[in-house]
């Protein structure tokens, strides 16, 4: 189980939302992630808020400078439109990009990116917004647009295209720290072939207890709970252990 | 004198650079003949499809330069696909020839149903640790590094070796052994990312960087 820390950039700046509003800043970016890979993170996922208003050069910049100090897995997401988008941020240091706007708008783009880069290069990101009982709606530009897709079905046509893993945020529970959504991370996972991160609205390390009962999570990412200092991932992993759950730990 | 070169088959290769350069080795991205002849140490990362990073590979003339090169002097690894494609032949997409250099192939890893109720993936992401059978460790890029010690892993495909003796350590992906690091004479083959891999996989590039 990958333990992975995900980091909202707006601008210069790392921030963190609640049902991703009321973005507050946080701080530097890059002293966040080197802070996470020396508590033993097992990858960062970088997220850019609000990547159409602020163009992209603050992303590149923050990654290329990432990938001097962290030798961990780098995923990096938010206005990816294009192949050439994808080519610059693997060019300055990203193993993995993350789509979802773009995607959904063009879901061609799924496949020409997987086509040229890889399926293990690309990453299918679904904000997923509860409808009723076992139902969840898509969102895009970062949780803040409505769109008509089941989020299930979604992630099947996203698989289908060549996602060679998906990233499921819980919009209702993401930024809350009230714990995870359940229901989501049970019918995701069941339909989900490919690795499957989840995150949104970690509470404490003892969610991964939560998430087991159902199976072995492939991974989950945190922000909240890092970035407000309530929990480090040396905390995550000490339960995840005790636990008997598969987690990468530091050999002393 | 050492001299360090990085063959370009597509990927990020930013982090191997940056890798390389903490220990102060300069490596050059490079697909010229001469320089490649007189590394003593070349890495082939790659990242991508078996028949593109082979296509790349063709299209610089360099599938001969490689298989001719010496072996007993020249040190090689290959990172990823990069050790993929130093197999006979790979099954992705349908049948490609690779450089030939370790005997095998790669196929696509088939996991079992037992595995897949152990909610399973294909490709395998995620950190695993090294297992050692009967090889010892010792004057390999592997020395030191120890059991309980976690790589990057994130592949569809594995090496498939026809001779056993050429695997020095795999993983273990539900009911499968899959090879993690491979070597014949001084080639070696990590099917995870060693600039990937933290401090671990830092030491390991430092290893293959110290071999004469």
């Amino acid at each position: 189980m990958r333990i992975i820390a995900r980091l909202d950039i707006k601008g210069p700046n790392l921030i963190k939302g609640i049902r991703f509003e009321g973005l507050r800043v946080i701080g530097d970016p890059n002293k966040y992630a080197l802070k996470y890979y020396n508590q033993g993170a097992d990858e960062l996922i970088f997220l850019d808020c609000v990547a159409s208003l602020y163009g992209r050069n603050n992303l590149v910049e923050i990654i290329k400078k990432a990938s001097n100090d962290v030798f961990i897995p780098i995923t990096v997401g938010g206005g990816i439109r294009s192949i050439k988008d994808a080519e610059t941020l693997f060019l300055n240091g990203a193993d993995k990009i993350a789509i979802n706007t773009a995607a959904v708008k063009n879901p061609n783009l799924i496949n020409e990116l997987a086509k040229n880069f890889g399926s293990q290069a690309v990453v299918i990101s679904i904000q997923a917004k509860n409808l009723s009982k076992k139902k969840w709606t898509a969102y895009i530009e970062m949780g803040r647009e409505k769109t008509d897709k089941d989020v299930i079905e979604w992630l099947d046509e996203a698989i289908d295209r060549g996602a060679g893993e998906v990233l499921i945020t819980s919009v209702d529970h993401e930024g809350t720290r009230n714990g995870f959504d359940l229901n989501l991370y049970e019918e995701a996972n069941k339909h989900s072939k490919v690795p499957f991160i989840f995150s949104g609205g970690m509470k404490s390390a003892n969610d991964l207890i939560e998430l087991a009962k159902y199976s072995e999570c492939n991974a989950i990412a945190a922000a909240s709970i890092l970035h407000y200092d309530e929990f480090t991932i040396e905390d995550i992993k000490k339960v995840g252990v005790a636990n008997n759950l598969k987690v990468r730990k530091k050999v002393v | 004198m050492k001299k360090v070169v990085i063959i370009d088959c597509g990927g990020n290769i930013l982090s191997l650079r940056r890798a390389i350069s903490k220990f102060n080795f300069e490596a050059n991205v490079t697909i010229d003949h001469e320089e490649i002849k007189k590394a003593s140490h070349i890495f082939l990362p790659g990242v991508g499809a078996f028949k593109k990073a082979m296509g790349i590979l063709e299209k610089n003339k360099l599938i001969n330069l490689l298989t001719s090169l010496d072996f007993t002097k020249s040190n090689l690894l290959g990172i990823c696909l990069g050790m993929q494609i130093l197999l006979q032949n790979g099954k992705e997409d349908g049948f490609c020839e690779g450089l030939g250099l370790i005997e095998g192939s790669v196929e696509k890893i088939e996991l079992s149903e037992g595995d897949k109720i152990k909610n399973l993936k294909i490709p395998n992401i995620g950190w695993h640790s090294l297992n050692k059978k009967n090889h010892s460790w010792d004057n390999t890029i592997l020395e030191n590094l120890k059991l309980e010690e976690n790589c990057y892993f994130v592949h569809s495909y594995y090496a498939k070796l026809s001779d056993k003796k050429d695997c020095l350590s795999h993983i273990n992906y539900g009911s499968l052994e899959l090879p993690a690091v491979i070597k014949k004479n001084k080639i070696y083959g990590c099917q995870f990312h060693p600039e990937k891999s933290g401090e671990i996989g830092l030491n390991i590039i430092k290893k293959f960087l110290e071999l004469e």
